[in-house]
C-alpha cells in the first residue's frame, strides 16, 4: 500500500481528470487534417473502492469510449486517468500489462470476446498464466464456481454455451487475476430479462464478497438503478450530471436527465405519466452544437447556453452541468414542459 | 471425429472416381490417337490394326470397364508411343516434380506467412506498404519472365548457379525460387488480410486486456484462428505447384510432370495423360483431406458439427 499524499485522504481508486478522446472520421488528406470528432470531451470522475458508478446515456454518447479510457485500452488525448493516484501507463507497456491484474474489462459483445478456439477453462486460465499467478488450475476452478458455471461446461467451447453462460465466463475471466476494478460495458443488454437479473445479482454478490469496484456502463436506466451507488449521465461526450443514485432518480436536476428518466417505460398504466419526449434527434457528434450541447433541444435554454459551456457544479448532493440548474421556480420537466405533440 | 473422417474419406473417393471417369471420357471423345501417332499416308488396314490393338474399336463402356479392371490391379495401361507402362514413366518424373513443388511450397510458406503477419501487425505503417508493394510485383511477374531474369543474372552474369537441368541441388534453387515467388506474394497478401480480420476481433482486445504481450496475441490467438483460411488456400495451391509448373519447368529444362503432361496431351498418349491426371488429382484430394483434418484440429466449430451446439 502506498502512502496517501495527504494525511488521512487516500486517493480514489480510479480518477479521471478532464479526459478527452477523439476519432478520425475520414481519411487523412494531403495538406488537410482528417475530420475528427470528440467521443469523450473533458470528462472527470472518481471511483472509490467497493463502489459502483453507473454511466448512462443514449447510444453514441461516448459511454464505451469512456470505458476504454478508464481501463487504459485507449489513451486520452488530454487529461489523465489515475489508478490509486498513479497515471495509467501507455498501453502494452510492461507496466500497463502488469496493471491488468488490477483492472479488468467486461466487453459489450461477450460472444465475440472469447477466442472460438479455446475451451472455457483455458480462456479463464490464460491471464493467470500470463501474470504467473500462483496455482492457476485451482484459481480457475474457484472463479468458475464463483460465477456458478456448471462444471460440465468447463471444457466446452464458447459456441456451445448460451448467452447467459458466456456472460458468466466473461465475468469469471475478468475476475480470475483478482482485480480491484471491473469496467463493465453493457454487460447485460444482450441478455433476457431473467438472465439479466441473475447476472446483476451475481455482480452485487461478488462486490459484497470481494470488495470490487465497478464502472457499469449501460443505456438501461432500470439496470443501473439496481446496481449503481452513483450515476453519471452522459450526453454527446460530456457528463451532464453525476449524483448518488437516490438523489438522481428522485430529483434529476439536469433537463436531459429529467427527460431521460421520464422516458423509462412504466409497467403500471395507472402510474404512467404523460410521456415526455425530447424534441429532435441528438445532434451529430461530429458537428456538436457550441455551448451546452443540449441547448438546441432544451426547453429551458437561454441565449448564454448557446455560447457558454456549463461546467459541473455542486447543487445539493449532485454535480450538474447546466446554467439554469438550481434556479428557484424553474418548471420541472416532469410537469410537462418538455412534452411535445406526438407526431401525427 | 470418426464420423467427420469417414465422410471426408468417402467424399475423397467419390472425387477420385469422378476425375478418372471424366478424363477417360473426354480423352476418348475428343479425338482418335491414331490420327496423330501414325503417319498420314498409312493405309486403312494398318490404322484399323492399331485401333484394334489399342482397343479403340470397342464400345466406350467396354473400354471403360476394362480400364477400371486394369486400374484396380495397378495397371495404368501402356504408353501408345513407346509401349512402356504409363505408370512407370510417370513415376520416373514424379520425384523431380515433388522436389521442385515441395521446395517452392516450403519457400513460399517461409517467406509469405511471416511477411503477411508482420504486415498485418503493423498495418498501415510504411513497413506494411513496402511488403505489400513488393508482393504486388511478386505475383504480377510472369514465371517465364522472372525465370529468364534469374538465369541472366545468376547464370550468365554472375555464373553462380546452373541455368538448366536437375542434376544437383544447385539446379533446384532458381526454378524453386521462380515457382515459389508468386505464391509467396499471394500468401503474404492472403495471410495479411486473414490476420487483420482476426486482429480486429473483440477477443483480440480481450487478450490484450488480459495483459497478453504481442507474441502471445499473435501466436496464441490470432495465427491459429487465421490459419484456417490460410490452410484452405494452401490446399488449393498444392495441385497447382505439382501440375502447373509447366512454364517454369520449360524455362529451366526441369524434367518434371508438367512438361511431360503437355507432351503427352499433344501426342494423345491416352494412358500417360490419364496416369498423370490421376496422380495430380490424388495429390489434390490427399492435401485437401489433410487440410480438412487440420480444420478439425484448428477450429473446434468444425469438429463439433452442426446442430450439436448447446445454444439455449
Amino acid at each position: 500500500m502506498q502512502t496517501a499524499p495527504f494525511a488521512g485522504i487516500a486517493p480514489p481508486l480510479l480518477a479521471a481528470d478532464s479526459v478527452s478522446l477523439g476519432y478520425n472520421t475520414g481519411p487523412r488528406r494531403w495538406f488537410r487534417p482528417a475530420a475528427r470528432f470528440l467521443a469523450v470531451e473533458g470528462v472527470s470522475l472518481t471511483l472509490q473502492r467497493g463502489e459502483t458508478l453507473g454511466i448512462v446515456g443514449e447510444s453514441g454518447c461516448g459511454k464505451s469510449s469512456l470505458a476504454r479510457l478508464l481501463v487504459g485500452l485507449a489513451v486520452p488525448e488530454t487529461g489523465t486517468v489515475r489508478l490509486d493516484g498513479t497515471p495509467m501507463p501507455a498501453p502494452d507497456s510492461p507496466d500497463w500489462r502488469a496493471l491488468r491484474t488490477r483492472v479488468q474489462m467486461v466487453f459489450q459483445d461477450t460472444g465475440a470476446a472469447l477466442d472460438p478456439r479455446l475451451t472455457i477453462r483455458r480462456q479463464v486460465r490464460e491471464p493467470l498464466l500470463i501474470h504467473r499467478l500462483p496455482d492457476p488450475e485451482a484459481r480457475t476452478a474457484q472463479v468458475l464456481d464463483q460465477v456458478r458455471l456448471g462444471r460440465h461446461l468447463w471444457d466446452r467451447f464458447p459456441r456451445e454455451l448460451s448467452g447467459g453462460q458466456v456472460q458468466r465466463v466473461v465475468i469469471a475471466r475478468a475476475l480470475a487475476p483478482r482485480p480491484d476494478l471491473l469496467v463493465l460495458d453493457e454487460p447485460v443488454s444482450a441478455l433476457d430479462v431473467s438472465i439479466q437479473a441473475q447476472i446483476v445479482n451475481l455482480l452485487a454478490e461478488l462486490q459484497r464478497d470481494l470488495g470490487l469496484a465497478y464502472v457499469f456502463v449501460s443505456h438501461d436506466l432500470g439496470v443501473v438503478r439496481h446496481v449503481a451507488h452513483r450515476v453519471a449521465v452522459m450526453y454527446l461526450g460530456r457528463i451532464v450530471e453525476v449524483a448518488p443514485k437516490a438523489a438522481l432518480f428522485a430529483h434529476p436536476r439536469h433537463p436531459y436527465t429529467q427527460a431521460l428518466l421520464a422516458s423509462v417505460p412504466v409497467a403500471d398504466p395507472s402510474r404512467r405519466a404523460a410521456r415526455i419526449t425530447i424534441p429532435g434527434d441528438p445532434p451529430s457528434p461530429q458537428n456538436p452544437p457550441p455551448g451546452c450541447r443540449f441547448h438546441p433541444r432544451c426547453p429551458l435554454a437561454l441565449p448564454r447556453c448557446a455560447t457558454e459551456t456549463p461546467a459541473l457544479r455542486a447543487i445539493g448532493p449532485a454535480d450538474v452541468a447546466c446554467h439554469r440548474a438550481g434556479e428557484a421556480g424553474l418548471p420541472s420537466l416532469s410537469a410537462g414542459a418538455l412534452a411535445v405533440k406526438e407526431p401525427a | 471425429m470418426l464420423r467427420f473422417l469417414t465422410i471426408k474419406t468417402i467424399r475423397a473417393a467419390l472425387t477420385m472416381w469422378l476425375v478418372i471417369t471424366f478424363t477417360f471420357l473426354v480423352l476418348r471423345i475428343s479425338g482418335d490417337p491414331t490420327d496423330i501417332l501414325l503417319p498420314d499416308d498409312v493405309s486403312d488396314e494398318v490404322r484399323a490394326f492399331y485401333r484394334t490393338k489399342w482397343g479403340l474399336d470397342r464400345p466406350l463402356w467396354d473400354q471403360y470397364v476394362s480400364y477400371w479392371s486394369a486400374l484396380l490391379t495397378g495397371d495404368f495401361g501402356i504408353s501408345l508411343r513407346n509401349n512402356l507402362p504409363a505408370w512407370d514413366m510417370v513415376m520416373d518424373r514424379a520425384p523431380k516434380t515433388l522436389l521442385l513443388g515441395g521446395t517452392a511450397l516450403a519457400f513460399s510458406l517461409a517467406i509469405g506467412v511471416p511477411l503477411g503477419i508482420i504486415a498485418a501487425w503493423w498495418r498501415g505503417s510504411s513497413l506494411d506498404r513496402v511488403v505489400m508493394t513488393t508482393a504486388v510485383f511478386g505475383f504480377s511477374m510472369p514465371n517465364f519472365f522472372l525465370g529468364i531474369i534469374l538465369i541472366l543474372t545468376f547464370s550468365l552474369n554472375l555464373r553462380w548457379l546452373p541455368s538448366s537441368g536437375s542434376d544437383t541441388l544447385w539446379h533446384l534453387i532458381l526454378p524453386a525460387f521462380t515457382l515459389g515467388t508468386a505464391f509467396a506474394a499471394q500468401l503474404a497478401r492472403f495471410t495479411r488480410s486473414a490476420m487483420i480480420d482476426v486482429l480486429n476481433k473483440p477477443y483480440m482486445t480481450t487478450a490484450k486486456s488480459k495483459g497478453a504481450g504481442g507474441g502471445r496475441r499473435v501466436f496464441g490467438h490470432a495465427l491459429p484462428n487465421a490459419s484456417v483460411p490460410i490452410a484452405t488456400i494452401l490446399g488449393l495451391k498444392v495441385g497447382e505447384l505439382i501440375g502447373g509448373a509447366v512454364v517454369t519447368e520449360t524455362v529451366f529444362a526441369w524434367p518434371g510432370l508438367g512438361r511431360f503432361l503437355v507432351h503427352a496431351v499433344a501426342q494423345r498418349d491416352l494412358a500417360v495423360v490419364q496416369a498423370i491426371l490421376i496422380l495430380i488429382a490424388a495429390t489434390m484430394v490427399a492435401t485437401n483431406l489433410l487440410v480438412d483434418l487440420y480444420y478439425g484440429w484448428a477450429d473446434p466449430r468444425v469438429r463439433v458439427g452442426r446442430g450439436q451446439g448447446a445454444r439455449t
